[in-house]
């Protein structure tokens, strides 16, 4: 596949050819577009940026070994349940490890993403974990809300309800501030 | 006043262009696609690890009844036509003339020389 079609090609398609060739090029392509709101998913679960970046990398490789199982359905709710099944055994992990989940919680600052640039970014951090997670596969993995809803464990409406919660309250935090600005 | 699609792209765009640790991804990732090719390369015919194990163990079989042929025709020379005397009752006994005389119970005692030699194998 010639360099330059590659930006322009959907994921199910670079997916079917790199299964094919295993051409590291369109991987990579594949990664630059799912890496941010993979790891920001992986927060939102994980609560330590640390174990995020390594659930992420680990998907991917996952990825790359499972590809002679991909058909060419959609690629991202595919690969983010990869993600969310690599991110529950990081988490059933340390529950063993560390014994009980609150412990685990107290220790790890919750909601930490590793670089908060300014205050976007803290708003974004400041929503509830669930609907962050949700806010983020829907706007930026581009996900349907019927995919959505597995990924989360709930219905198609309450995937709904958790973006729309978490768009109202960015709306409400940023808009005055931006007005007082103007 | 910023518009829900405006918040939308904002949020995107931060979400997407989060790179950290991305490098570190990228070369484990490229790691791994290495040794898949590598791995490709040995494999002749694509199977499952059932199937290989299935494989692994016909070919082991093959392998111990060649080995356990071998031992078998490469017996003892015992008749006066110093061809051998027949496989031993129990595979695992590999013995030497002496052997045999000692535990003769566990060879079969026959000759297969041509001509057969008509005295007692012993």
């Amino acid at each position: 596949m010639p360099r330059t079609d590659i930006s322009n090609c959907s994921d199910e398609a670079l997916m079917l050819a790199f299964r094919d060739t295993l051409d590291e090029a369109l991987f990579t392509e594949l990664m630059t577009r799912h890496y941010g709101p993979a790891l920001h998913v992986a927060e939102t679960r994980i609560f330590d940026s640390e174990s995020a970046a390594d659930a992420v990398q680990e998907a991917f490789v996952r990825v790359v070994r499972k590809r002679r199982h991909y058909d060419g359905r959609r690629f991202a709710p595919w690969f983010y349940t990869i993600l969310r099944n690599i991110c529950t055994d990081i988490i059933r992990k340390e529950m063993r490890r560390k014994n009980k989940m609150e412990a685990f919680r107290a220790e790890v600052p919750e909601a930490a993403p590793a670089v908060r640039r300014d205050e976007f970014d803290a708003l974004i951090a400041s929503l509830p974990p669930r609907d962050r997670e949700a806010l983020t596969l829907r706007y930026a993995a581009d996900l349907s809300f019927a995919e959505i809803a597995p990924l989360l464990d709930c219905s198609e409406d309450a995937a709904k309800k958790r973006v729309q919660r978490a768009l109202a309250r960015l709306r409400e935090n940023v808009v005055p501030k931006e007005d007082g600005e103007t | 006043m910023k518009t829900e699609e405006q918040i939308t792209a904002e949020f995107r765009s931060r979400i997407r262009n989060r790179r950290d640790g991305f490098e570190a991804a990228q070369e484990r990732v490229h790691r791994e696609i290495t040794a898949e090719r590598r791995r490709s390369r040995f494999t002749i015919i694509p199977a499952g690890r059932l199937a290989r194990i299935a494989a692994l163990l016909v070919l082991g079989l093959g392998a111990f009844f060649a080995w356990q042929t071998m031992h078998r025709n490469g017996a003892l020379p015992l008749c006066p036509h110093s061809a051998k005397v027949e496989k031993p009752k129990n595979p695992y006994v590999a013995g030497e003339g002496a052997d045999f005389l000692e535990h003769p119970e566990l060879y079969e005692r026959i000759c297969r020389c041509s001509p057969r030699y008509s005295g007692s194998l012993r």
